[in-house]
């Protein structure tokens, strides 16, 4: 079996071709770091997922403790980035955002990769009734534009950052199944997916140990994209009033807040909306550089 | 010889951008034609330019039960029966002269002669009051929630129109007659045109004719210069422009493309003061925010919660503070000047703590609870505000945005826990303040159900007596408070900001009022 698992690039089940894997994602890793944008965006998104994660334990104040009479002040000592229309801190009621867009943000992810993969491995690999099935299921969903069908879903849902979880991976599932199906088309006539049927594999051991890894790659790449995406669709939703709510604070329902402030205090407006771009911005670079250092085309050039 | 086009290219081009460039100009010279310097006109033909933040639904005191934007331009174009002395508190003759009542059941008014009708559409006689009431009553029209008890009415003679009740009905004057109740339309105009043109080309009898409406831009209206209250109105021209974004409208009005606005943002409304080009009217409504409970299902069907919400919200620092001072804060809901004001002083301006922590302890939860306010945008800050207070006793409670067809839903089906909303009254009677909420047959009850009110309050409606009716509604205050079924904040104020120069544009308590007829340019 080990000669004709040594074809497979990116096969890592096998003892004899471990090394030879390792090497293949250490590359990319090496290439990786070479690429500065993506390197900043690494640790931009490793340090928002760490305060995200810290956010109640970190020596800031309660984001929802109102201070009237402290409203729409300007940033000062006591409060780094002022307070908010209600005399809320904006910087903890940030780091509450980051925690709430985060998390959605990763839930929606998994939810989109959990069901898109095994549908796009079924459709792809499969092929006929199945395949025509799946996809065209697939094709109606992305027909619509994305943005439309989340409100619609988490209209009929009702409005909740469960809710808009659910929808943002459901409107994200047929980016992974196309992705994934393309993957399985192309394996599936690989010799070594013949030879493993020739030695009698079951089409679930096939898909699984032969098929689903050559999908990784494009996958992992796919996943920083999507990522970059939620966050943007979850701050929409919660600007127009949909996702989280209000106390709890959110970078969408902070931007819709400071709305009616844009002349009196525009650094209510100024610092969700900053906090967005550099989020998705570092998601971007990442995800860019993932694409570069895990596609032996580009990665080559 | 080589035949020549008969218009070349290069010429096509030429009077195709003069084509586009001429329109372009032409469309910027008519809807820029108010950005004219206002010194360039008179007194008289200067335009008023009004913001309202949304457009009519029609122009049909007939079809409307409650619009907002509507009331703020009906005011303009139709009269009613009776008017309002805001001042003295009393019915005051508008379209009617005299009026009095017969026996019980029946009321007799004398119409004013001579009032014309807009569009030609010939004098005001008692048949237009016949045929509007009687026509709301038989079709059941959106406009008969005001018709308590009104059987119909009867012209008695050119001028002379009876109006006959089921049975007593003692806030008839303050609510069937005036304003909304009885803004009289031709009958004449409503059967040619049809009730569907009529709602777009409506005629009434008030100061400004409407001359037209652009939908979903602006309705303009044009002085009626057979208005009975000569030499009203003064105005030649007013327009109302629909602009929902209440920032969108306050910077329209700063750069000169309106003339005035109302329901500005509170935070806003003393840096209009300050400012020497505008002028500021700012009087406490006689509406009232706050809080409904659903009395019948969990966690609010238990009275000490609904009582410790009473104690733990702060009314002065609501309206010092979220207000900017914009607002009477006040524990009961009668405003100012109604029948049985002040409302007994159940509970404090301020917040109690101590007295809600017992509550809470008493209700079996004395580390507090969690529920969920049902608002509307309009209204979320302020839910969030009380959310902060209620937090200091432990109360929990998160806030769920809709859109106001969805809470009107939701509230009416009973499913919430407790809401944030305001309370617009239309009519400066009591019974609008206790009947209407507080009696188990209407739309604003959510479950309180308390035999002994249902009984006075219909008592107290059926009796002409004032002073009677004055005790019995501070004797119904005195058992309904204490309940709780709602917890009354504050009355915001109502704040009109207008360009210098405008005058005669009085400040009513009443919500959704906007009366041009004396408004002026200086």
């Amino acid at each position: 079996m080990t000669p004709i698992a040594s074809v497979h690039p990116a096969h890592s089940a096998l003892p004899g071709d471990a090394r030879r894997v390792r090497s293949e994602w250490s590359l990319g890793w090496r290439h990786l770091r070479r690429n500065h944008l993506a390197m900043i965006g690494l640790v931009v998104v490793v340090f928002l997922a760490a305060v995200a994660l810290a956010g109640p334990d970190l020596p800031l104040p309660n984001p929802l403790t109102q201070h009237m009479g402290l409203q729409a002040a300007p940033p000062s000592a006591q409060h780094w980035l002022g307070t908010d229309s209600l005399g809320r801190d904006v910087l903890s009621r940030l780091v509450g955002g980051a925690r709430a867009s985060l998390s959605i943000a990763v839930g929606a992810v998994l939810v989109a990769v959990s069901l898109g993969v095994p549908l796009g491995l079924v459709a792809g690999y499969f092929g006929a009734w199945a395949d025509v099935a799946i996809m065209r299921w697939m094709d109606a969903m992305l027909s619509f534009p994305a943005l439309v069908l989340a409100i619609a879903l988490v209209a009929s849902l009702g409005a909740g950052p469960g809710s808009v979880l659910v929808a943002i991976g459901f409107v994200n599932i047929p980016v992974f199944a196309r992705l994934t199906r393309g993957a399985a088309l192309a394996a599936k006539t690989e010799s070594y997916v013949e030879a493993a049927r020739a030695l009698g594999a079951s089409d679930a051991r096939i898909i699984v140990r032969h098929v689903a890894p050559t999908a990784i790659a494009p996958v992992t790449v796919q996943i920083g994209a999507s990522f970059a995406v939620a966050i943007v669709v979850e701050a929409t939703l919660s600007f127009l009033g949909l996702g989280t709510q209000a106390p709890n604070p959110s970078w969408g329902v902070m931007l819709n807040d400071a709305r009616d402030y844009i002349t009196d205090a525009p650094w209510l407006v100024f610092f969700p909306a900053a906090t967005i771009s550099v989020t998705v911005l570092s998601v971007n670079f990442l995800a860019d550089g993932l694409r570069d250092a895990l596609d032996p085309h580009y990665r080559n050039e | 010889m080589t035949r020549q086009p008969v218009v070349t290219r290069r010429q096509l081009l030429r009077v195709t951008g003069l084509a586009v460039g001429g329109g372009f100009v032409a469309q910027r010279l008519s809807t820029s034609r108010y950005a004219a310097p206002a010194f360039a006109q008179t007194a008289s033909t200067r335009p008023l330019r009004v913001a309202l933040p949304g457009e009519p639904s029609f122009m049909n005191p007939i079809l409307v039960a409650s619009d907002r934007n509507f009331a703020k331009v009906s005011w303009n174009v139709f009269d009613s029966l009776l008017g309002y002395d805001y001042g003295a508190r009393r019915s005051t003759p508008q379209l009617a002269t005299s009026w009095r009542q017969v026996d019980p059941t029946t009321w007799e008014f004398k119409l004013r002669e001579g009032v014309q009708f807009h569009r030609g559409y010939g004098e005001l006689t008692a048949a237009d009051v016949e045929f509007m009431v009687n026509y709301v009553v038989d079709n059941n029209k959106p406009l008969k929630f005001l018709y308590f008890f009104v059987k119909g009415a009867k012209a008695t003679g050119k001028y002379t129109v009876q109006y006959s009740l089921s049975q007593p009905f003692a806030p008839f004057l303050l609510t069937t007659v005036r304003d909304r109740g009885a803004m009289i339309v031709s009958k004449k105009a409503y059967q040619e045109m049809g009730e569907e043109a009529f709602s777009r080309t409506p005629v009434g009898t008030g100061p400004f004719e409407l001359s037209s409406w652009q939908e979903g831009t602006e309705i303009v209206l044009k002085r009626f210069a057979q208005y009975w209250q000569n030499p009203l109105p003064h105005l030649d021209e007013v327009s109302y422009r629909f602009i929902t974004d209440t920032v969108t409208r306050e910077s329209l009005l700063k750069t000169g493309e309106i003339d005035f606005m109302d329901n500005p943002d509170y935070k806003d409304v003393e840096r209009w003061r300050r400012d020497p080009g505008f002028a500021v009217t700012s009087v406490p409504s006689w509406g009232t925010d706050y809080m409904p409970f659903s009395v019948t299902t969990p966690p609010f069907d238990k009275k000490a919660l609904r009582q410790a919400v009473a104690f733990a919200v702060d009314r002065a620092s609501l309206a010092k503070s979220f207000f900017f001072g914009e607002a009477e804060a006040d524990p009961g809901p009668l405003p100012r000047g109604y029948l049985g004001y002040p409302s007994p002083a159940i509970y404090p301006l301020g917040a109690n703590t101590a007295k809600a922590k017992e509550l809470l302890s008493e209700a079996g939860v004395p580390n507090g609870f969690q529920t969920t306010a049902l608002t509307t945008a309009q209204f979320k800050p302020l839910a969030e505000v009380i959310s902060g207070q209620l937090a200091d006793v432990g109360i929990q409670m998160s806030v769920e945005v809709v859109d106001p067809g969805t809470f009107n839903a939701r509230t009416s089906s009973k499913k919430f826990e407790v809401a944030v909303v305001n309370l617009a009254f239309m009519t400066p009677d009591t019974d609008s303040t206790a009947y209407w909420f507080y009696h188990t047959d209407t739309v604003g009850n959510y479950g309180y159900d308390n035999p002994t009110i249902d009984k006075a309050l219909e008592d107290a409606r059926a009796t002409y007596d004032q002073q009677k009716r004055a005790a019995m509604y501070r004797s119904i205050l005195t058992t309904v408070l204490p309940d709780a079924p709602f917890v009354y904040l504050l009355h915001p104020n109502i704040i009109h900001i207008y360009r210098k120069g405008l005058q005669g544009v009085p400040g009513y308590p009443q919500e959704y009022a906007i009366d041009l007829r004396n408004a002026t340019w200086t």
